[in-house]
């Protein structure tokens, strides 16, 4: 689907390296989650993602 | 989602009913067939009254009945009593994800002085996968939610139709374009990237406070200033105590030094009376220093009270408080409720309202119990405190006095013997070597006073140094730490930021290649369900005119490629691909420049069309990692082959059954008559609605074949 090509075209070109894009894929993934089940937080989950893909980029 | 059962009670035209919505294989129909005023429309409404609210005003024709209630049952309550009470409710049994729910609604009319009050309820459980129906939820904003994630209002826009709708969502007012662009919003989970952008803000809305907390504690000095700063007293504090150590030497000596010329000066016959004497006095003084000392430090603890001399005018205006509002001591709380406890006060009058009153207030003012007495308890104990702090500062500071005042006799007493020994030269007799001796121990006497003031004086700069080299040193740890933490922070803000960017490209590009995607499939199902389409008419949901964005608009494929045609030939086209128009949007303004005008049949049609599309589009298999989410709608639909005739009339009928996994159709006799031979094979099961005579209500019946 194009729609694919273009996410990752747009992570992409505005630099992200594979463990970000992976991370933001997942904070998506977190919100979408969310959507879908009542006590998930999809907040909590985005702010452990960055501080994980951020620790490793130390 | 799939809705399981519907059923009434004196809800609109219906007393009573219920309505099921079974599901066969290769069956995903269910018919509801009834004459105008039947209840077909109020059936159709009554599943977004039930999931949200819906107003009745609405329906054109019924304006003079807005109200959920049975109109006959309203009438009879105008009529009745104040007081009297009627009750209607819809309850909907659906299921999504495999998770069965029910939601209920029911309104209460009251009779009042003045008007029929109503209170509106909600209620929404679901089945526990033990099978038990779960605790029923009732708060409205908590059910919007639970409901929003299931059926969100803005897709009823999209599969909630009666005829007028169907016919209005092609027009260009605001509400339908409204409309158009809340399902597609909610179809291609425009939600999912605005809670995605709201969730990344908050996240970095933290961390930068955390940042401003690091810096504070941080200080303003940078890391290298610290090390520099540290440093340099490090190097201080050891020359300090080189000196110190040189001085303590020194000292040692010296004193070992008098003790030795005060021996030999003691073995001298001359100066011996006089040089004991002053060994004496020398011991005395020593004493009385230390004796002052004590008496410095007993002054200095009883100033660490002095706080006390501060607070005694404040404690002589609570000791008049206390006088003057004095409450006596047998009016107590417990007093109080005990009167109140009695049928009748103490005198013997009845306790009337109004005493009742009056008492309860007295509770709420009374002190509690002996709070007068311990106040004044207090205050008489700080007083006297007051008084022993007062003489004891008194009693130190004439000790201090009488102690300094000896000491300065000893020392006029010690330099006059001094002044003895080295003037007995006078009288030529004079032992020069204990005159030498003198002089020398005047001398080391000097050198031992300045040291006596230096070392701890120097000790005390040590001290002082060492415990700045200990702030100085944790706060250059705690820089450190900071400068380290605030990187990392940094980094996951710069993140962050970076997925801001994102997404607000892929927002862009997610609506554009949606919409794309959204406009082939009406144009697929135009082609299905328009016999127009054969004649070359095609169908677009604008979608870069701001103006007309959304709107469904219909075109001649003939006079749109003539148009396009002539744009290349007079340069035309050309021109706005200078300008920077992109060629999708070029080809749109041709598309809009030769739109074509609808009857209302066509108009129902594009709908058809548009239904379809956006019903394709959700159901479509969705990737896991994309920003969209398959979702499974029904469709509910109410006389929607009005005014449509011919091809158009076998095509949408013959095709309805594909448009959903679950569709609900609402037609009345005539029209299922002539077309149940399109849709008899895929439907489940048959409802009759039946106008009772002379009534104002319906019933619902099963049809058999």
């Amino acid at each position: 689907m194009k729609q694919k090509l273009t996410i990752n075209d747009v992570l992409n070109e505005l630099g992200f390296n594979e463990k970000q894009k992976q991370g933001f894929v997942e904070c998506v993934k977190a919100v979408k989650r969310e959507q879908k089940e009542e006590d998930y937080k999809a907040e909590e989950e985005i702010a452990k993602t960055v501080k994980e893909v951020c620790s490793d980029e130390n | 989602m799939r809705i399981n059962s519907i059923s009434f009670k004196n809800y609109r035209c219906f007393l009573k009913g219920r309505i099921d919505f079974p599901y066969e294989p290769n069956k995903n129909m269910t018919v509801l067939v009834g004459p105008n005023g039947g209840g077909k429309t109020e059936t159709l409404f009554a599943f977004w009254w039930t999931l949200y609210d819906y107003d009745f005003s609405k329906l054109t024709n019924k304006e003079n009945t807005p109200y959920a209630l049975n109109s006959g049952l309203y009438r009879e309550l105008e009529q009745s009593p104040v007081g009297t009470t009627k009750k209607c409710s819809v309850t909907m049994d659906f299921e999504d994800n495999g998770v069965s729910y029910i939601v209920k609604k029911w309104c209460e009319y009251k009779k009042t002085e003045k008007q029929i009050r109503v209170e509106e309820y909600r209620e929404f459980s679901h089945y526990e996968s033990n099978g038990e129906l779960s605790l029923p939820i009732r708060d409205s904003d908590e059910i919007n939610k639970r409901l929003n994630r299931i059926i969100p209002k803005t897709i009823l826009y999209g599969i909630v139709f009666d005829g007028e709708r169907m016919q209005k969502l092609n027009t260009a007012d605001e509400n339908s374009l409204n409309a158009i662009k809340g399902v597609l919003s909610d179809i291609t989970n425009v939600e999912l990237l605005e809670k995605c952008s709201e969730y990344f803000a908050s996240v970095k809305r933290k961390l930068n406070k955390a940042l401003k907390q690091y810096e504070a504690k941080a200080g303003t000095k940078s890391f290298g200033d610290l090390v520099k700063e540290i440093e340099n007293l490090e190097k201080t504090i050891s020359k300090d105590r080189d000196l110190l150590s040189k001085y303590r030497d020194e000292f040692g000596k010296i004193e070992a030094r008098l003790e030795e010329i005060s021996a030999l000066l003691e073995k001298n016959e001359e100066v011996k009376s006089i040089e004991r004497d002053r060994k004496e006095k020398r011991e005395s003084l020593s004493k009385s220093e230390k004796t002052l000392d004590v008496f410095y430090k007993n002054f200095s603890a009883t100033l660490r009270d002095g706080y006390l001399l501060a607070t005694e005018n404040l404690l002589s205006d609570v000791e008049n408080v206390i006088k003057k509002y004095d409450v006596p001591q047998e009016l107590t709380v417990p007093a109080v409720l005990n009167i109140l406890k009695r049928p009748k006060c103490i005198c013997g009058r009845e306790m009337d309202h109004d005493a009742v009153e009056i008492l309860n207030k007295l509770i709420s003012i009374l002190p509690p119990d002996n709070i007068n007495s311990t106040i004044a308890e207090m205050v008489r104990q700080l007083k006297q405190r007051i008084i022993d702090v007062k003489e004891q500062a008194k009693a130190n500071y004439q000790m201090i006095s009488d102690c300094e005042r000896e000491i300065s006799n000893l020392k006029q007493d010690i330099a006059s013997l001094s002044a003895r020994i080295t003037s007995l030269d006078d009288d030529g007799s004079v032992a020069s070597e204990a005159i030498k001796l003198e002089m020398e121990n005047k001398d080391k006497i000097k050198r031992h006073s300045f040291l006596e003031i230096s070392i701890p004086s120097l000790e005390e700069n040590i001290k002082e140094s060492e415990s700045d080299l200990k702030h100085l040193t944790e706060q250059r740890d705690a820089t450190a730490n900071s400068e380290s933490e605030t990187g990392k922070i940094n980094q996951q803000v710069s993140y962050i930021e970076k997925c801001e960017r994102a997404l607000g490209k892929i927002k862009e590009i997610n609506k554009e290649t949606a919409l794309l995607e959204i406009n082939k499939k009406i144009g697929e199902a135009y082609e299905r369900l328009s016999e127009d389409a054969t004649r070359g008419r095609k169908i677009r949901i604008v979608q870069y005119n701001s103006e007309r964005r959304y709107q469904i608009v219909v075109y001649m494929s003939t006079e749109y490629d003539k148009l396009i045609s002539e744009w290349k030939k007079n340069g035309v086209y050309e021109a706005r691909v200078n300008a920077g128009i992109s060629e999708p949007e070029i080809e749109e303004e041709a598309i809009l420049a030769c739109r074509d005008a609808n009857s209302t049949g066509q108009s129902k049609i594009n709908t058809f069309a548009f239904v379809k599309a956006i019903l394709d589009y959700s159901n479509a298999p969705k990737m896991e990692d994309g920003i969209e989410i398959r979702k499974d709608y029904p469709l509910l639909i109410d006389a929607p082959f009005g005014d449509i005739s011919d091809g158009n009339l076998s095509k949408s009928s013959q095709e309805l059954h594909n448009f959903a996994n679950q569709v609900i159709l609402m037609i009345d006799g005539d029209k299922f008559n002539t077309l149940r031979s399109a849709f008899d094979c895929y439907t489940v099961k048959r409802y009759l609605f039946t106008k009772a005579d002379n009534s104002n209500y319906s019933t619902i019946s099963e049809m058999r074949e």
